[in-house]
């Protein structure tokens, strides 16, 4: 261990018992095993009980950014608050309880006091100087394009377009966002941000949400590989991503290609291309058994943590392509990593900032969002054990109907 | 003519089934070569999760919905039946409790362990035997230096239809895609079964009420057919039938929960809804 690796180890108060629990079982690996693992809804009641108290933590009606080993909760975060309200719309129509859409209003009114005068939305947490950054305001433009579908209600409406008109206006002619990027500099992930640009089309039929959104995506396109790997993918370290910046990236191309693909969605070459991505990662993963937390460019492992966040993004997607084309790989795969999340969840202790959350990294000492749970990690293991249900239900349904 | 059999060295059962079905056939093996199990080293890691698993084991009992995936083991009447089936390898009293050395022994076979079998031991080994047809018996991915050496090809059997189940669990991936399911004899070329196919034959079900049941009746009935394959293949009596990469699709290690639905499939006596015909018809 070195010395940086000692001092943040230090830092995370090991001296508490629920912190030198989670710090033991990922040094021994002990996470729960297959016969151990409940109900997929019991898992997901869980992480919505964790995100409705990182909401209840913020004094804003936002969402706390992360729970830090080291420092306990953070502010409120404006771009994870936006799509996590989507998960509150979604968690509220699968259970039915009114709470869980009311939490969902309330994040997003929150959002719409945090746009900034030009119609962008702020970069990092609340407790920083508020900058306007493109792909923050695309996640909330997700948030705010939900709630105005929920509820009808104009203003939420408005919003998203003061924030699309924001980012035409600072798009380069070839589709890239370069303007208050992250570093500076464009990004494959920001097909991320392409996607509520085409939802934002899809409400209001103006046409230069689209031809901003399918511009973006098609300069995305220009950067894939033959096997399926996009360059500038990463945030800062492009040789080496994240696995969560290339699930963002496949995520916007595949739901960009279904707007855009009408009747036939798996013709569209954003759909295609998204597969091929897909079908890599799904390879990677059914070889060796798990998903490194950062690939290189011909899919390998770079380095031996898990990026849970990234984990559950793979899931979503690989769900998301069994829903289009019905291949039951997909969803075998999808199903076996859910498990894997499911069994890095904590659900045995009463420890409130824990119980129910999931990592940034497994162990929690990966280089992704280290010693902390952040809110968007839970968040995208809400929707692939949502969309899992969805899923697995509905077969089931077609399954007794059939026999 | 030398055939060398090839095989992991963990299922002997399996390989002595092989090596009997040839035997039958006139066509005994020269040689068996397999892989010496690799000692791993005792490690406190190890030991602590094990203990964890064995705790949740006892903690969930029953509680849990995994244990819904019961499997009921196979009775000695069904092995007993399967065993008489037409195809079906027959073993001798006493042989089946043999270890493959002893079978080995007993019946003037050279038997040799490499520590890997894509190794340069290996292709040493099977260039003294001067091999001409070598056969897999349940090894790991095997490299082109090794395929190339023996003179009539390597076959290697596959408990589904190719090209269209390719890789792991197939025959579970057939029953869960209501597709036929069967038998493949082909060609190992250094893809995942991907080699050209000497010979695939569909194999009924419906009286299998278990994944454990199905397997040990396709199991039981694939050694003898594969031994009689490859007294046709060296006899020169089949025609290859080529297949190409996107022909078909890689399956991979099912689901406990899409395992519980084969099962049930099974459970209510499975009828394939597309034969191998139709399905390479279309």
């Amino acid at each position: 261990m070195n010395r940086k690796a000692l001092r943040k180890f230090l830092s995370s108060r090991p001296y508490r018992w629920a912190h030198l629990r989670v710090l033991v079982k990922d040094y021994f690996d002990l996470r729960t095993p297959e016969v151990g693992l409940e109900p997929t809804r019991n898992h997901l009641k869980a992480a919505m009980d964790w995100l409705c108290r990182a909401q209840d933590i913020s004094p804003d009606g936002g969402v706390s950014a992360r729970y830090r080993m080291d420092r306990g909760w953070t502010r409120s975060y404006p771009e994870t608050t936006g799509y996590i309200a989507e998960t509150f719309f979604d968690y509220a129509h699968y259970s039915g309880k009114q709470p869980y859409f009311d939490r969902a209003l309330r994040m997003v009114d929150w959002l719409l006091t945090t746009q900034l005068p030009g119609g962008a939305f702020p970069g990092h947490d609340v407790s920083k100087k508020p900058a306007p950054r493109v792909f923050n305001t695309g996640q909330i433009m997700i948030g705010l394009i939900r709630a105005y579908r929920e509820t009808g209600k104009e203003h939420y409406l408005e919003a998203a377009r003061r924030a699309g008109d924001f980012l035409c206006s600072i798009q380069e002619d070839d589709g890239r966002w370069v303007q208050h990027a992250y570093y500076g500099k464009p990004h494959a992930y920001h097909a991320r941000v392409a996607w509520p640009m085409l939802q934002l089309w899809e409400v209001t039929r103006e046409p230069r949400y689209r031809e901003s959104g399918e511009r973006n995506l098609q300069w995305v396109l220009s950067l894939q590989q033959e096997n399926g790997w996009f360059q500038c993918c990463g945030f800062r370290d492009d040789q080496r991503p994240f696995l969560h910046t290339i699930a963002y990236t496949i995520r916007g191309l595949l739901e960009g290609g279904v707007v855009l693909g009408g009747d036939r969605p798996l013709e569209h070459p954003f759909v295609q291309s998204a597969y091929r991505a897909a079908f890599a990662l799904l390879r990677r993963f059914e070889v060796s058994k798990y998903l490194a937390g950062q690939l290189d460019s011909r899919w390998r492992a770079a380095c031996r943590e898990s990026c849970l966040t990234g984990n559950a993004q793979t899931s979503i997607i690989w769900l998301r392509l069994f829903q289009l084309n019905g291949d039951a790989r997909y969803l075998n795969a999808a199903l076996k990593l859910n498990d894997f999340l499911k069994s890095t969840q904590e659900l045995n202790m009463d420890y409130r900032d824990i119980y129910g959350a999931i990592k940034g990294s497994h162990p929690i000492w990966g280089r992704y969002i280290s010693y902390a749970y952040p809110n968007w990690a839970t968040k995208f293991f809400a929707d692939a054990l949502l969309l899992e249900e969805a899923v697995m239900h509905r077969k089931a349904v077609v399954q007794e109907a059939a026999l | 003519m030398n055939v060398v059999v090839m095989c992991g060295g963990k299922n002997h059962r399996k390989v002595i089934e092989i090596l009997e079905g040839l035997r039958q056939q006139g066509l005994p093996a020269r040689a068996v070569l397999s892989q010496r199990p690799a000692g791993s080293p005792i490690r406190l890691k190890h030991l602590i999760r094990r203990w964890w698993e064995k705790r949740w084991m006892r903690k969930s009992g029953s509680q849990t919905h995994m244990t819904l995936l019961t499997n009921d083991g196979i009775k000695p009447e069904w092995r007993h039946r399967i065993e008489q089936l037409e195809g079906a390898v027959r073993l001798e009293a006493g042989l089946e409790k043999l270890t493959i050395a002893r079978y080995c022994r007993r019946y003037g076979i050279a038997c040799r362990q490499v520590p890997d079998l894509n190794g340069e031991e290996s292709v040493q080994a099977l260039q003294a035997w001067e091999t001409d047809l070598l056969i897999f018996a349940g090894v790991p991915i095997i490299r082109r230096p090794v395929l190339e050496v023996p003179r009539r090809g390597t076959l290697n059997v596959h408990m589904g239809l190719l090209p269209f189940f390719r890789g792991k669990h197939v025959a579970e991936w057939s029953v869960y895609l209501d597709g036929p399911v069967g038998v493949s004899v082909h060609l190992v070329d250094p893809g995942v079964d991907t080699g050209d196919i000497v010979f695939r034959q569909p194999i009924d079900v419906d009286d299998c009420r278990s994944i454990r049941q199905m397997r040990r009746k396709i199991s039981t009935l694939q050694h003898g057919i594969l031994a009689r394959t490859a007294r046709q293949w060296v006899e020169g009596r089949l025609e290859p039938i080529p297949q190409t990469r996107d022909q078909g699709k890689q399956f991979f290690a099912m689901h406990p929960r899409l395992r519980m639905q084969v099962e049930q499939k099974l459970q209510a006596g499975y009828q394939p809804r597309f034969t191998l015909e139709t399905m390479v018809n279309s």
